[in-house]
């Protein structure tokens, strides 16, 4: 389905030094910097999974989206989607894919939605009847009837991201790209977007390419994660095994409403608030379970809770020390 | 679908949709109505400023030169109309990586590149200039092949426009910034709205052969007006396929060059 061997994708900038002086100095000189945005990048992803790419800003997440797309050209390497080389960009391989970027729009900004779609009706060559059926299951999956016949400029952020998937659905594309779909969103609109991918997945079974800062993204939709870090892959698995990338303890957290002895938390690497009223430990599943019940015994707890999101602490942990990733 | 409908029921999309966008702003939509018909009158009131001091310019008389600048302004006109916004968007589009989507589409991206956009505010003008064309087309009693052709000579005298400014608009993806580009073509339409005979040596040569933007409106009229003068016209079609050519070996490596931009 995707396959990538060896990918690089190199982008040249020009330094400038600031100020008018260094404007004038650039007409002549200008020092040229290469920046590996990916490199030696092998994938393979069979047909139907949801995959996660993460990795820092600048990790080269969207590089890889484009050059799966065919919008920009390798610079070495090869990458092949669905039998098709993505750059000779035959139409046929067109039609299979579709990209959604939460920062860029298909629609139309100064005209209602339902214009853009039937402009995008006609470049996909869909008919009357599949048209109409499609745009009135998504529009009330995704709960947007009433705005399929408003300005886009006139709707939220996150109705226009409802529409954007909406206008990429409409040819029922074999590959889904979503390049940080919910980006900006509230949370309401997050879930409502997250909830259609998970039916629309289950309904249709297109493979999807999922990139996301946010990891409630992942942790509801994809099943396996590949990390990218300075456009190099550092992880590739399910994401159960990346919650377990730096180790398998459980995080656990507890509010009480005295403070309590600190020396029983101090096997555990506690981490206390400054009013010695919380507290956060690292404990091994084994432990869990007893360690909980004698802390409940012991002390006044008014709160407790385990860890919902592992992956966003070892995003966060692996963002701030790379090199941890080396140590695997 | 064959290829030739397809490609139409997208046009008829992009009428509708730049239709549905002009008419959203109805004052802008007024004002470039204005704009149009006050540069329509002060390129023929040029004219008429010039005849009152001389009698002929060249070997054309005045209502010659009115018709030559009636069919310079149609060809501005349709080329306003059809294919001029996307020159002025594509600057804005490459550098902020909107071409994406226009790479993703199953057609020829070229298509969407160059025609998406129209110009809807220009067809008020469009009607104007064709009603004051077929006005000085009466004048100089034209007969019923010369009516005839002249659609034909409004057509290739447009294509011929609309390639050399593709050609011209394509450089962007080596410059980037796009206005230096459109202030080029700009100063060649200016250039193209005189006919050949008022330029002189090089210059002449360079602007009928290399850019060849005086054979637009010159060569149709120098024939129309005698059939036996069509050596011009004959090298305005030769050179349509020529920059055809250009346009499609410069798109090759334009493509190329797309590096989208950063989200």
């Amino acid at each position: 389905m995707i396959k990538t061997q060896q990918l690089v994708k190199n982008f040249v900038s020009y330094k400038k030094k600031p100020g008018i002086m260094g404007s004038i100095e650039s007409l002549w000189k200008r020092e040229a910097v290469t920046k590996n945005a990916v490199e030696r990048f092998d994938l393979e992803i069979p047909s139907g999974q949801i995959v996660g790419l993460l990795g820092p800003n600048g990790a080269g997440k969207t590089t890889l989206m484009k050059m799966f797309t065919g919008i920009i050209v390798p610079s070495s390497g090869e990458v092949e989607v669905l039998g098709h080389k993505p750059f000779d960009r035959d139409k046929d391989f067109r039609r299979k894919i579709a990209l959604v970027m939460g920062q860029k729009s298909q629609l139309w900004w100064d005209i209602p939605a339902m214009d853009s779609l039937h402009l995008i009706k006609a470049y996909y060559e869909i008919s009357d009847a599949d048209f109409k059926e499609r745009v009135e299951l998504m529009a009330e999956l995704l709960n947007v009837e009433e705005l399929l016949h408003i300005h886009v400029r006139r709707l939220s952020l996150g109705e226009r991201m409802k529409l954007e998937l909406m206008a990429s659905l409409l040819h029922k594309p074999e590959i889904l790209f979503l390049d940080e779909p919910t980006i900006g969103l509230d949370l309401i609109a997050q879930d409502a977007i997250r909830d259609f991918i998970k039916s629309y997945h289950a309904k249709y079974k297109p493979t999807v390419i999922l990139t996301s800062h946010y990891m409630q993204d992942v942790q509801a939709l994809c099943s396996r994660l590949v990390l990218i870090m300075g456009g190099k892959k550092s992880f590739d698995g399910p994401i159960g095994e990346f919650e377990r990338l730096l180790g398998s303890d459980k995080i656990v957290s507890f509010n009480f409403s005295s403070e309590p002895s600190r020396d029983f938390f101090n096997a555990f690497q506690p981490k206390w608030s400054d009013n010695g009223l919380q507290v956060e430990i690292a404990i091994s599943k084994e432990e869990l379970c007893p360690f909980c019940a004698k802390v409940l015994e012991q002390f006044e707890v008014s709160d407790f809770q385990t860890e919902k999101l592992p992956i966003e602490r070892i995003m966060k942990e692996l963002m701030m020390r790379p090199e941890l990733l080396n140590d695997r | 679908m064959n290829t030739i409908k397809h490609y139409l029921e997208i046009y008829r999309n992009f009428v509708a949709t730049s239709t549905a966008e002009a008419l959203s702003f109805r004052l802008n939509f007024l004002m470039i109505t204005i704009v149009d018909t006050f540069f329509l009158i002060s390129t023929l009131g040029s004219a008429y400023v010039l005849f009152s001091h001389v009698e002929t310019i060249g070997p054309w008389n005045r209502d010659q030169l009115l018709f030559f600048l009636c069919f310079m302004l149609a060809v501005d006109d349709f080329q306003n109309l059809f294919v001029t916004n996307n020159f002025w968007m594509l600057s804005s589009d490459l550098k902020e990586g909107n071409l994406d989507y226009v790479f993703l589409k199953p057609v020829k991206s070229l298509f969407p590149l160059f025609f998406k956009y129209l110009r809807i505010a220009s067809l008020g003008s469009v009607v104007s200039t064709i009603i004051l064309l077929i006005y000085f087309g009466l004048r100089l009693d034209f007969e019923l092949l010369q009516w005839a052709l002249l659609p034909l000579l409004l057509l290739l005298a447009l294509t011929l426009r609309s390639l050399i400014e593709m050609a011209i608009a394509l450089l962007m993806f080596w410059t980037t910034e796009g206005t230096g580009i459109n202030f080029i073509r700009l100063q060649l339409q200016s250039v193209s709205r005189w006919p050949d005979f008022i330029y002189k040596g090089l210059a002449k040569k360079a602007l009928l052969t290399l850019v060849p933007v005086l054979l637009i409106g010159s060569a149709p009229l120098r024939f129309l007006f005698d059939f036996e003068q069509w050596q011009m016209l004959a090298l305005l079609i030769v050179l349509c396929f020529v920059f055809f050519f250009v346009v499609r070996t410069m798109w090759t490596g334009a493509k190329y060059r797309y590096e989208s931009a950063s989200s």
